[in-house]
């Protein structure tokens, strides 16, 4: 196999790193007041990474295949992880271009914003504990960046360093379990451990697993290296907070979801992990945001109980055909209404307390608006994409056996509805006229986009079920 | 067709009334019109016996019919009902037109009832004619008393009417429909539990033991409203049923001995009631349930031809006495019997009055008198344990009736001069003198063709009395008489000289209604409240719990969402500390270097913390290691 | 979306029309209402045209009813495909028992929503919630697929919290929440259980007519009854039964009218709707292991709910609690109608006809009686019964209106309310004989109650402060006597709607 053929399976991502590149060369070369140039351009790479993209579709003829030595996928799987990562990475495009108007040099802003998309959609793709290292890497870097992005904000230089600390160590364990399953099975791509590991399966490896496991748990905001997610949401900047809360997840997720499937069954109970996993992450999640009285932070925490309802996907993983739709359709459900609800925070000029909102209907219906749907897809109420999603988790759980979690996750959402309410209701039901300023036409315009988004993947869901129905996912 | 108008004509004449001017004479001439037509019409019906059936639903036939029994009912409705409507729309002015209205809605809803030939219209008949009353009753609405009068009148009878619908539900459960005519296919055990819902509905409406007070709270309605409902409505209902039923009922075989026992005890203790009642209207109620009492005997003595004489004679005396009753009230104001004596104020009235009491009196050869001589004899017959205790009672009979007449339209206290001199008007003295003809001509049951003419009316068979009955029953008047006419001269008539406690819980039904009211309704009230508190309290306290729970649980969680228990985290970091000392003799690098990393995760979070100037950081490397060790166990749990 | 947007097709999709004509004009409302100056400035032209938008899926339905056939079955059926990689379809259809649901939905709403309230400045948005309501509640016995009953559903529930929180009165906001959370609970094991019975279906589909065919739950054992616990649980709340009914008074309570009127007359029956057209059609053998128990627990119902009731002092809260009552009469009716017994088809068939029967009159009488709590409220300011007396004297029109009311709640044959009962009793005494005793107790309840209330708040002396107490307003008494007219209608000539559900009913049961 050529090389040139192999490259023609990663042209998304070889169009984020040089357009990453040609955008910091503008930030360094542009004026100051051409710097927001960069922001276009940055928008210029992602339409052209995502045309590239489509080809890849299997629907459209796209070949399923490993690539580069089995290290990297371009399945159905990978191929809508970038579909659903560049919109949103889009999204916060958008979100940030008036957010960093006043910031006078933040034209390299967007490189990190497209490396940290690139490392999402690599992670998502990876097949190769290496290539799992390097996205891991890259999508981590960028993130803690980004988080500390205003220099000066020290909430934000707080969140940062957390979120550094946690990324630091549960690297560390990455590497280590890397290397111990690299010990054990002789390989490091998912269909080498998945031969080398058949005959072994023994405590030492169980380790390694459980170390690579837990590096992805923080990727994603998962119990138990979760807590980063809600200083991240409060600390970083609105449109960051947007990015980073969610992004990563859907490497981590898919990435999950292609490692457990190499482990041997006998032996290794990775779906009771998974279930485990999710149940702790969705409660604690939930119960942690139900008396927030910061919007922010409420959000980083049902961030945290998503991820919960996310990993119900993994437990059914091959016990149920709903499995993968379910999981790429949480995922992009919830990727849609995350960059809204932060949407409107950042319309709101970053305006957080709970009492901030008291009244929005009244003077800012649309944006009232948007939160409401996203709140409601966040719950699951039909007919919006979140409430597909939902249907699809549960189904997935049930067919694979486990109600109880199921059951669980019903329970949290009714829990949920608290903590969203407690924000909708002041918002909707108090006619206080005090004016509120807002951010301006570009987030505005994004916002409500994704927010209509949620009601048209709602209703229109077919085409996406169907597609990721038909999505494989190697190896 | 007719069977569909009859009904109907007077509900229509009674939505007229509401489009008229409220002028005393218009209204009513409208309403007796509508009556007399009705009348016409019924007469009609009794003779062509028409029949009309219609579907509710493919399942649910219903039929009016003009038959059997109700034939002279449907006659005798609007027959007795034209001259109280009469007497009302002379005398009552206040809300007149809504009167007469209600008055004409009660004929139509008992004549729907009358013409019933299935259970359902039946329910219908029996469920309309009680909220008639109820309007009627609660006339007065401005007055509470009215009002709660109203309410515990339709409340007792009501209790009454599940006894129907039982009846009317098993009967479609056994025979797939609601047809009169299908009791005969009902199995016994079914039958028995129709036979008492219809004795329970039959003497609840009817006024007997256990629910006759509830007559006392009718009072509260207009004289005319208690003339009707009396004689040939409300009360009348009841009789009638067992009289249309009783026969099919009779195969179950305690059905019969239990209406009489009903109808008995009613009869004597009405009696008592009638005889110590020192209000006139309230004599007269106490004389209702007992005469309808006897009704039930005759029923139970398996004689409906007695008991259906009985029914209309009484219909037509009962609703004159309190017509008459009606007048003395107005003239005097009070319906006290010691304060009346208006046999000189009111001399026709007096006279008039009087027929009614020697009907009541069942004094030959009035009409009221065949049928309790039949009655009697029929009773002797069943058991003579319950001839003596009908002998009993038609001494009580004549004893209250002419102690009823004596008080009320007796000549006054020697001396007295006549104070007020009231005039009652043409139609008063008028409806008062149709009521005491009709009584007079129900007399014609003594010629010779009354005996078949009653039985094929009541379909029922009839056996004459032996002549020693008839002259018991004579003497016994006589006595009554008597012994009214020496108390009323010694001025004892009007206590009997009974001491006044005793007299006075007689009076009232012999304390019945205070202990229905300890024993029923004073529960009943207190559990509704104990479960309303339940409710607010307890029931809603789980779910009130759970949301605590949930609230609690999340403040454990987090505080702002931060973990600042130290307490458990440092117990959590101990935890891990020692299972990494455990793990570590399995000689195994991987446990170990977490371990390792973890410790020094701790410390370098320490250090980061404090320049941080937050104290969590360290908090969550614990955690992390926790999760891990957990991590770890689940996915070894199966081996 | 061509399924959304109804008139897209070319043949007249009725019933599509009668759903979302509303919902179009709700949007519409919501968007214009502020901006269009004609609109903005009259309140009164504002609600005159939500009332035509309401009325539209009345005369819609009103049509349905004449075409409708009754031949048993579904009729009048539109199928699109929605999500057909999950069975997924939109898919709409009427027979005998969700015709009469419809059509009194559509009929309370128009009376509801002409009905006057105080709009707090927020008009557009009040309306615009009304007609999406009316929408989402008439999509939902319409609907004849799981996934689209689930989705009217559950936008029901949130059209209504807002309704209650923004225009309710009292502790209003604890109320909606109260009834969201609550509600929301119940609606989340109907989705696992709804996912329960679809993933046994084979192909999978959520086609409620498919899923009836293939009985796919049939000896399923504990799968079933697992599924039939969500069932029951999201049902038996929504109705709801004892003990799952403490939501309801304070959601009455600080609602405001129309909004009462709505979650009674319209937001009950999707919870004893659910019971017929999901639980008794689609796992019949597992309905009837439970009939006897559900039935003891309607019986339960029936009669604590008329004994709390007796025991109120609100106004309000005293007709909220005879709803759980005559919810009551409908879940017993229904478990004698699901019941395993032989030959005893006429009997079943008439409970369950009456059953039906009780949805649609409790749904007239229980929407009027709480239309005119509003009133009372709107001119006293409070619903204690003995702040009141006397108001026969000031107000004829609300007296008489009431009292029919009143009536025909406490079930006075020549009205709805007698024809549901005395069917439902027939049936039930025929399979539950003792039950049926225990249940007629209720009936002698209801009346005190009712009598006591009448008493106690038009009859008696009028107190002084009211002595300027206004009588109904033309619009009030037109909408009251539009609701009270069918119920008179179904009282004295019920072959119309008994032959539209027993078209329904009678197969149902196998007669």
């Amino acid at each position: 196999m050529d090389m040139a053929a192999m490259l023609g399976d990663v042209i998304p991502e070889l169009i984020l790193v040089v357009g990453g590149v040609a955008v910091l060369l503008w930030a360094l070369v542009a004026p100051r007041r051409m710097q927001s140039g960069a922001a276009f351009l940055a928008l210029v790479v992602v339409v052209l990474a995502t045309l590239a993209t489509l080809p890849m579709l299997p629907a459209l003829g796209g070949r399923e295949s490993l690539t580069f030595a089995d290290t990297y996928a371009r399945d159905g799987v990978a191929v809508w992880a970038k579909l659903i990562v560049l919109p949103a990475t889009a999204a916060v495009i958008g979100l940030s271009v008036p957010w960093f108007r006043t910031d006078p040099r933040h034209g390299e802003y967007y490189t990190l914003i497209l490396y940290g998309a690139l490392g999402a959609i690599l992670l998502a793709g990876a097949t190769d504990l290496k290539e799992f290292v390097v996205a891991m890497i890259l999508s981590s870097a960028t993130g803690f960046v980004l988080t500390g992005y205003h220099r000066r904000s020290s909430p934000g230089a707080e969140a940062a360093i957390k979120y550094y600390l946690i990324g630091a160590f549960t690297s560390a364990a990455m590497l280590m379990g890397v290397a111990y399953l690299f010990g054990l099975a002789g390989s490091t791509t998912l269909p080498g451990l998945r031969t080398g590991l058949a005959a072994s399966g023994g405590l030492g490896f169980a380790i390694g697993a459980s170390f690579v496991i837990l590096a992805v748990a923080f990727k994603m905001g998962a119990v138990p290296a979760h807590a980063w997610m809600p200083d991240v949401a409060q600390g970083a900047p609105a449109p960051v907070a947007a990015f980073v809360t969610s992004v990563p997840k859907v490497g981590g997720l898919i990435f999950l979801a292609r490692f457990v499937l190499v482990l041997p069954d006998e032996g290794l109970d990775w779906r009771l992990l998974a279930a485990v996993l999710s149940a702790a992450t969705m409660t604690l999640g939930n119960l942690a945001a139900l008396w927030q009285t910061d919007v922010r932070r409420l959000l980083g925490w049902s961030a945290v109980s998503q991820t919960g309802y996310g990993l119900m996907a993994i437990v059914a993983l091959e016990a149920s055909g709903l499995a993968v739709p379910s999981l790429l359709f949480f995922l992009l459900a919830y990727l849609i209404g995350n960059v809204a609800a932060f949407g409107v925070v950042v319309e709101l000029r970053g305006r957080t307390k709970l009492e901030d909102y008291a009244g929005l209907g009244r003077v800012r219906p649309l944006l009232l608006g948007a939160l409401l749907l996203a709140f409601l897809s966040f719950i699951g109420v039909p007919p919006l994409a979140g409430f597909v999603a939902k249907l699809l988790l549960f189904g997935a759980a049930i067919e694979a056996g486990y109600s109880w979690l199921a059951v669980l996750a019903a329970l949290n959402t009714v829990v949920s509805i608290v903590y969203y309410v407690r924000v909708l209701a002041p918002a909707y039901f108090d006619t206080n006229q005090q004016p509120i300023s807002v951010l301006g036409r570009w987030a505005a315009i994004t916002t409500l986009t994704m927010a209509g988004a949620l009601v048209v993947v709602g209703l229109a869901a077919e085409p996406f079920v169907r597609a990721f129905a038909d999505s494989g996912l190697l190896p | 067709m007719i069977a569909v108008i009859l009904p109907l004509l007077p509900v229509v004449g009674a939505g007229a009334l509401l489009l008229l001017r409220d002028r005393a004479r218009l209204v009513g001439v409208v309403a007796v019109a509508t009556l007399l037509l009705t009348l016409a019409l019924a007469t009609a019906g009794a003779v062509a016996q028409p029949s009309f059936s219609w579907a509710w639903s493919p399942m649910i036939q219903t039929r009016l019919a003009v038959e059997g029994f109700g034939r002279p009912m449907a006659v005798l409705v609007p027959l007795i009902a034209a001259p109280i409507v009469a007497y009302a729309a002379a005398t009552e002015d206040d809300g007149r037109r809504r009167l007469l209205a209600l008055l004409l809605a009660f004929v139509g809803a008992m004549l729907l009832l009358v013409s019933a030939a299935d259970f359902l219209t039946l329910l219908i008949g029996w469920e309309l004619v009680g909220f008639v009353s109820w309007a009627l009753i609660g006339h007065r609405w401005r007055d509470p008393d009215a009002v709660r009068s109203a309410a515990q009148a339709f409340v007792t009878t009501r209790v009454g009417d599940l006894g129907l619908f039982v009846a009317a539900g098993m009967t479609f459960a056994a025979t797939g429909s609601f047809a009169l005519t299908g009791l005969a296919e009902a199995d016994r055990g079914t039958l028995s539990v129709i036979a008492a819902g219809v004795l329970l509905a039959a003497a609840a409406k009817s006024a007997q033991l256990p629910f006759s007070p509830w007559l006392f709270a009718a009072m509260a309605g207009p004289t005319p409203v208690s003339a009707l409902l009396h004689s040939a409505t409300l009360v009348a209902a009841g009789a009638y049923l067992l009289i249309r039923l009783g026969p099919e009922l009779a195969a179950v075989t305690w059905f019969l001995p239990a209406v009489a026992a009903v109808g008995i005890s009613t009869a004597l203790a009405g009696g008592v009631v009638a005889l110590v009642q020192t209000d006139a209207k309230r004599a007269l109620a106490g004389s209702t349930s007992a005469q309808y009492g006897l009704m039930f005997v005759a029923v139970g003595a398996g004689s409906v031809a007695a008991a259906g004489a009985q029914l209309v004679t009484h219909a037509a005396f009962k609703s004159l006495l309190f017509l008459g009753a009606g007048v003395a009230v107005h003239a005097t104001g009070s319906g006290w019997l010691g304060g009346l004596r208006l046999g000189r104020a009111l001399p026709r009235v007096a006279l008039l009055s009087a027929v009614g009491a020697l009907a009541l009196a069942a004094v030959p050869p009035l009409g009221a008198a065949w049928s309790k001589e039949r009655i009697l004899a029929a009773t002797v017959e069943a058991s003579p344990w319950l001839g003596a205790g009908v002998l009993i009672a038609s001494l009580l009979t004549a004893l209250y009736a002419a102690r009823y007449q004596l008080l009320a339209f007796g000549p006054p206290e020697a001396g007295t001069t006549v104070a007020q001199r009231y005039r009652p008007g043409a139609a008063e003295l008028a409806s008062l003198t149709i009521l005491a003809s009709v009584t007079l001509l129900f007399s014609a049951v003594w010629l010779p063709d009354g005996e078949r003419f009653v039985a094929s009316m009541t379909e029922g068979a009839l056996e004459a009395g032996a002549a020693w009955e008839t002259a018991a029953s004579a003497a016994l008047i006589a006595v009554g008489f008597v012994l009214a006419w020496q108390l009323f001269r010694r001025r004892r008539l009007l206590t009997l000289g009974l001491p006044d406690r005793f007299q006075a819980a007689a009076a009232d039904w012999l304390g019945l209604p205070t202990a229905t009211h300890a024993m029923i309704v004073r529960p009943i009230e207190a559990l509704a409240l104990a479960l309303a508190r339940l409710d607010d309290r307890v029931i809603d306290a789980g779910v009130r719990g759970v949301a605590w729970l949930a609230r609690s649980l999340s403040a454990v969680l987090s505080i702002r969402g931060e973990w600042t228990f130290d307490g458990v985290v440092r117990g959590l970091a101990a935890l891990t500390l020692g299972t990494a000392r455990a793990s570590r003799a399995t000689d195994d690098l991987g446990v170990d270097a977490a371990v390792e990393a973890g410790a020094r995760g701790v410390g370098v979070a320490g250090e980061a913390s404090r320049r941080l100037q937050t104290g969590e950081s360290h908090h969550y490397f614990v955690i992390i290691a926790v999760g891990l060790a957990v991590m770890l166990g689940v996915l070894l749990w199966s081996r | 979306m061509s399924c959304y947007g109804a008139g897209e097709d070319d043949d007249p999709n009725v019933l599509s029309a009668a759903i979302f004509l509303p919902i179009v004009a709700a949007v519409l409302i919501f968007a214009l209402g502020h901006r269009l100056a004609w609109l903005a400035t009259s309140e009164r032209r504002l609600q005159s045209l939500a009332t035509l938008a309401a009325a539209i899926p009345l005369v819609l339905l009103a049509l349905a009813w004449l075409s409708f056939e009754g031949g048993g079955g579904f009729e009048q059926v539109e199928a699109l495909e929605w999500i057909p990689t999950l069975g997924v379809g939109y898919r709409v259809g009427i027979d005998g028992l969700s015709l009469p649901l419809a059509a009194m939905t559509a009929l309370i709403f128009v009376a509801a929503t002409v009905y006057p309230v105080d709009l707090r400045g927020r008009g557009p948005s009040y309306f615009a919630l009304m007609l999406f309501l009316e929408g989402a509640s008439i999509g939902l016995f319409l609907a004849l697929d799981l996934f689209l009953f689930f989705v009217f559903w559950d936008v029901s529930l949130v059209a209504m919290y807002f309704l209650i929180g923004a225009w309710g009165h009292g502790d209003a906001r604890r109320s909606a929440l109260k009834f969201f959370v609550y509600t929301f609970a119940g609606s989340l094991p109907l989705l696992l259980a709804i996912l329960g019975i679809y993933l046994a279906t084979d192909p999978r589909t959520f086609d409620m007519a498919q899923i009836i065919e293939q009985q796919p739950l049939a000896g399923a054992g504990l799968y079933a009854v697992l599924v039939f616990i969500g069932f029951f649980i999201g049902f038996a709340i929504k109705t709801p039964l004892v003990p799952f009914h403490t939501w309801l008074p304070p959601a009455h309570v600080d609602a405001p009218g129309p909004a009462s009127a709505v979650l009674a007359g319209v937001l009950l029956k999707m919870g004893t709707y659910g019971f017929v057209r999901i639980l008794m059609a689609m796992m019949p053998d597992t309905f009837a292991q439970f009939a006897f128990p559900l039935a003891v627990l309607a019986v339960v119902a029936i009669v604590y709910g008329s004994l709390v009731a007796l025991a109120q002092t609100n106004l309000k809260r005293l007709v909220a609690y005879t709803s759980i009552n005559h919810m009551g009469y409908v879940i017993l009716g229904l478990a004698v109608a699901g019941a395993a017994v032989s030959g005893q088809a006429e009997a079943q068939a008439i409970a369950l006809t009456g059953a039906t029967v009780e949805m649609v009159a409790h749904g007239l009488i229980t929407g009027s009686l709480f239309l005119i709590t509003g009133s009372i409220l709107a001119r006293g300011s409070t619903y204690e019964i003995t702040a009141y007396g006397g108001l026969l004297q000031r107000a004829p029109r609300l007296t008489g209106l009431t009292v029919l009311a009143a009536f025909a709640s406490l079930g006075l044959p020549g009205l709805a309310g007698f024809v549901a009962e005395i069917q439902v009793f027939a049936g039930t005494l025929a399979v539950y004989p003792w039950l049926a005793a225990i249940g007629l107790f209720g009936i002698v309840v209801t009346a005190a109650l009712f009598l006591r209330m009448l008493g106690a708040v038009f009859l008696g002396g009028l107190p002084e402060r009211w002595s300027e107490f206004r009588d109904l307003g033309r619009v009030e008494a037109f909408a009251l006597a539009g609701l009270l007219v069918f119920v008179v209608l179904i009282g004295v000539v019920p072959a119309w709607l008994l032959d539209v559900v027993d078209s329904f009913a009678g197969p149902f049961v196998g007669r």
